[in-house]
């Protein structure tokens, strides 16, 4: 075998959908036994990329090869095959089925079907990279991480040599995590080669050998993980250390706009998705949302939005123009619309919340304002004229205003939803990650229409997941873990250590310290 | 060691070049593997799109014709010169325009539905159900009440009686998010039913028709002329429903919950209550058609009334993407394959099924060429080293 000492090796590997670019040129390698972390933001081409090896998409350009051979893979089985594995974020699994079912499910064997002789090979997968298993259990009785664990026996199963992991902890708890870890990194010792894709650093930082970072999907660099650091990664994920200098005004004549109080709310799992959140919102400030992914930002918004239902507490609102304290709590949008207030809100989720993918910008602008006006036809002049206004502003890249919004880029489709929420002079402007994907042009007109709005008196309460960006632009920053607030602080005297310990405080215990000691 | 140089320097003058894999072929002896696979097209013109589609029944045709010659030894053309007679030929006219109409009316019925992209397939027992409401009312009052009045309340029943068809699967899924596609499936069985219920109850000779014997003339012509009112309702429903989707505000409200849910709730639209408003609206419709069928058309019904135009609707309206205008020509063209495939049937000869094989090529082209507006498909050779060291 000629493989210098490659498991896989991929070279100029490109992909895209429609006019989206997802990889570009993307070079990557995996020795054998090394764990390999594919590090990148949200939208970077990580789990792309993985597709491509096990066989979901298939590559536009580019080549594969895996022990030094140049394959084609064009199916999963096609990568089972050449003993590829990969364990997605959604477990593909029959609840009805035991562990080994699920297992064996698929698999073409000459032998007779014989489901004790498979629950004996389990047990030794098992018992060799000491996972804990029940090969009878069935998986409607099982917890995330068993679930987890199935899958990987599933890949294990089947001979796999390379096994790669799509964001395998976001679902765990930081104990489950270390189990898998231990577990992950006795195949290592095995002769696996494992590919594990995160974005969070520590993790990465604990578990892997070598590091590869992606970016807007082009291969940005591997390095050994011994040699760097987590702020050398980030620089590399994010792209090039720019100094911000966000201008930042002193708020003039704040007062209070939102109020927020003993705000708690439950999933329909029964988990709390908020515990007692208290805060106000001031107008002319920009109250900035710190936090890791999930800890409570999408609900928070949402529920002040009138999309998620609270199980107790209240919402405040201060109407400017009559001085009246109105309740938004368990009103729907439309019904705190028709109480004068003026709510916008830019959701994480753009074309699957804040705008209507297939349909063009016109008809984008018109879901604000279709209501008006007492006949029962829609107006389209209006929305035309706000269309072509806000490509005209905000530089929006389009062929024209009756394009559909999913054609344009992300950093445009942004500008679409942005300026849209801008233009109905809101008194209370919400948005979530409103730079995320966008390039640094875009994200400075999204900061400058932020603070516009701060000028005007709007109360903008901006959720963020980039920690300079948080502190160069906000007045004061609120930080979520777990669904609680760890503390508000001052955006202009905190320190970028200081948030983060906040974002990772639960009940006083480090998460990242559980996780690391190991 | 030098092999392998060789190879790690190779990939890079190449991607100066073209990574088209014809320059890999030359530089290595290899072994070739095609390959097939699928993009998404980003954007096709006009122009394209008629493209593929004239292929497409171009490809129709002449497979047909092959078809024909091997298992009839027919001459193709003279079939295809039959179905066009069959449809457009001399007293044919009129009674094709009649059937697209009633089919158009189904077709834009379950429209406003498609749009919301709830699967209403129920249009069948929508129509149906209009339909005896419509024969309950002739069938009661035929002989007692004026005509203007028994019309006034033969319609009225109708539209009511559909509206509840419609109405029934829409709570349901709007409040329990049942599947709407299985239960609209189940209660076409149901009218089904009642209908046959109906019969036995009306003609006690047990036939499986209750016809104007027993109905009365219900509507009469519109200036004397056969399935004029018919036609006139349709055409009338056509532009309504083409400006109440396009340029109403209740037609905005269907585009949105269709899209996206999470953007109609988002924005504040009550998700339930356009369902609830639209089945409403498209079960009506569907009672509208089977007034007609009953009422102005063959004064009769049986529980073949709807004759499987509920299912036909489904795929008019998808093939013109669910645009009233479109559907003019998608309804025509089915209803002209469908009258052209009895003729040749008759004229030729030949068993039924066979009339219905070509009818079913041809729609399969056109309904499969879409794919071909979507995709792009490429064939590319990828190469695989055949030996190591040659």
């Amino acid at each position: 075998m000629n493989n210098n000492g490659l498991a896989l090796e991929l070279k100029g590997i490109s992909k895209r959908f429609g006019s989206i670019l997802a990889n570009q040129n993307v070079n990557l390698d995996l020795r054998y036994g090394e764990i390999l972390a594919v590090l990148g933001e949200n939208g970077s081409g990580k789990t792309t990329l993985m597709n491509m090896i096990s066989g979901i998409y298939f590559p536009d350009e580019g080549q594969i090869f895996v022990n030094g051979e140049e394959v084609t893979i064009a199916s999963p089985k096609d990568a089972f095959d050449h003993k590829i594995g990969m364990i997605h974020q959604h477990f593909k699994l029959v609840d009805l089925f035991t562990a080994t079912e699920n297992i064996i499910l698929g698999i073409e064997e000459e032998k007779k079907y014989n489901l004790a002789e498979a629950e004996q090979s389990v047990c030794e997968i098992t018992e060799r990279y000491g996972f804990e298993m029940d090969p009878k259990k069935k998986i409607y009785n099982m917890s995330v991480s068993e679930k987890q664990t199935v899958e990987i026996l599933k890949v294990l199963y089947r001979g796999a040599d390379i096994l790669i992991l799509d964001e395998p902890t976001a679902v765990l708890t930081p104990q489950e995590t270390e189990k898998l870890f231990s577990v992950l990194r006795k195949m290592k010792a095995d002769g696996k080669s494992i590919i594990i894709i995160t974005h969070k650093l520590h993790e990465v930082m604990a578990i892997s050998d070598r590091v590869a970072v992606l970016r807007r999907g082009e291969h940005i660099a591997t390095v050994e993980t011994a040699g760097t650091t987590e702020t050398a990664l980030t620089e590399m994920m994010v792209g090039k250390k720019v100094s911000l200098n966000i201008e930042r005004n002193e708020p003039e004549g704040s007062v209070d706009r939102l109020e927020v109080r003993g705000v708690n709310c439950v999933s329909v799992e029964g988990v709390k998705l908020l515990d007692n959140i208290n805060f106000t919102a001031k107008g002319g400030e920009i109250l900035g949302i710190a936090g890791i992914a999930g800890s409570g930002q999408r609900e928070l918004l949402e529920a002040i939005a009138g999309l998620q239902p609270l199980e107790s507490g209240e919402i405040l609102y201060h109407n400017p123009q009559n001085g009246k304290i109105e309740n938004l709590r368990n009103k729907t949008p439309q019904q705190i619309r028709d109480l004068g207030v003026r709510l916008s809100f830019v959701p994480e989720d753009r074309l699957g919340m804040g705008l209507v993918g297939n349909m063009d910008i016109i008809d984008n602008m018109m879901l604000r304002s279709y209501r008006r006006g007492s006949g029962i036809f829609v107006d389209r002049k209006k929305p035309k004229d706000l269309a072509e206004t806000i490509i005209n502003d905000l530089q929006v890249v389009t062929p024209s205003a009756t394009t559909p919004v999913r054609r344009l880029s992300g950093g445009n489709v942004q500008k679409v939803l942005v300026g849209r929420e801008i233009a109905s002079s809101p008194t209370v402007l919400m948005a979530a990650y409103p730079v995320r994907g966008l390039d640094i042009n875009s994200s400075y007109m999204i900061y400058n229409l932020l603070n516009q709005q701060k000028k005007n008196g709007v109360a903008v309460i901006f959720v963020g997941e980039d920690l300079d960006v948080l502190l160069e632009l906000c007045d004061r920053i609120l930080v979520l873990c777990g669904g609680k607030i760890s503390d508000i602080v001052d955006g202009r005297t905190a320190k970028k250590e200081q948030l983060g310990l906040l974002m990772t405080k639960v009940n006083g215990a480090g998460k990242e310290g559980e996780v690391t000691t190991a | 060691m030098s092999e392998e140089n060789k190879s790690a320097l190779q990939p890079e003058p190449l991607k100066e070049e073209t990574p088209s894999n014809t320059v890999e072929t030359k530089r290595e002896k290899r072994g070739i593997l095609p390959e097939i696979h699928l993009t998404k097209r980003a954007g096709v013109t006009l122009k394209e799109a008629i493209l593929v589609r004239v292929i497409a029944i171009a490809a129709a045709l002449v497979l047909c014709a092959i078809i024909t010659v091997i298992f009839t030894g027919d001459n193709p053309f003279k079939i295809y010169a039959t179905i066009v007679r069959g449809a457009f030929g001399k007293g044919r006219g009129w009674v094709t325009i009649h059937s697209m109409a009633i089919l158009l009316c189904v077709s834009l019925a379950v429209t406003p539905a498609f749009r919301m992209h709830f699967w209403n397939i129920g249009a069948e027992g929508q129509v149906l159900i209009g339909g005896l409401a419509t024969a309950y009312v002739m069938f009661k009052w035929h002989e007692s009440v004026s005509t203007p009045v028994l019309v006034i309340l033969m319609l009225a029943a109708a539209l009511i009686a559909g509206a509840i068809w419609g109405l029934i699967p829409a709570i349901f899924k709007a409040q329990w998010k049942t599947n709407e596609t299985l239960f609209t499936l189940m209660m076409n069985y149901v009218a089904m039913k009642l209908i046959e219920f109906f019969l036995k109850i009306a003609d006690k000779s047990g036939s499986n028709v209750v016809d104007s014997r027993l109905l009365g003339n219900g509507v009469p012509d519109l200036f004397g002329v056969q399935y004029l009112l018919n036609v006139v309702i349709v055409v009338f429903l056509v532009g309504l429903l083409y400006v109440y989707l396009r340029y109403s505000k209740h037609g905005y409200e269907i585009s949105v919950v269709g899209e996206s849910e999470n953007t109609a709730r988002y924005i504040g639209i009550n998700v339930k209550k356009v369902i609830i408003r639209t089945m409403i609206l498209s079960g009506a419709i569907c009672g509208l058609a089977g007034f007609m069928l009953v009422g102005a058309a063959s004064h009769s019904v049986s529980s073949n009334t709807a004759g499987g135009r509920g299912f036909t609707a489904i795929m008019v309206s998808w093939l013109a993407k669910f645009d009233p205008l479109m559907m003019i020509l998608t309804t025509l063209l089915i209803i002209f394959m469908a009258r052209g495939a009895d003729e040749i049937s008759t004229i030729f000869d030949l068993n039924k099924s066979f009339s219905d094989i070509i009818t079913g090529i041809i729609l399969f082209f056109i309904i499969g060429c879409e794919f071909f507006i979507r995709y792009r498909v490429h064939i590319t050779r990828r190469t695989v080293k055949e030996k190591e060291g040659e």
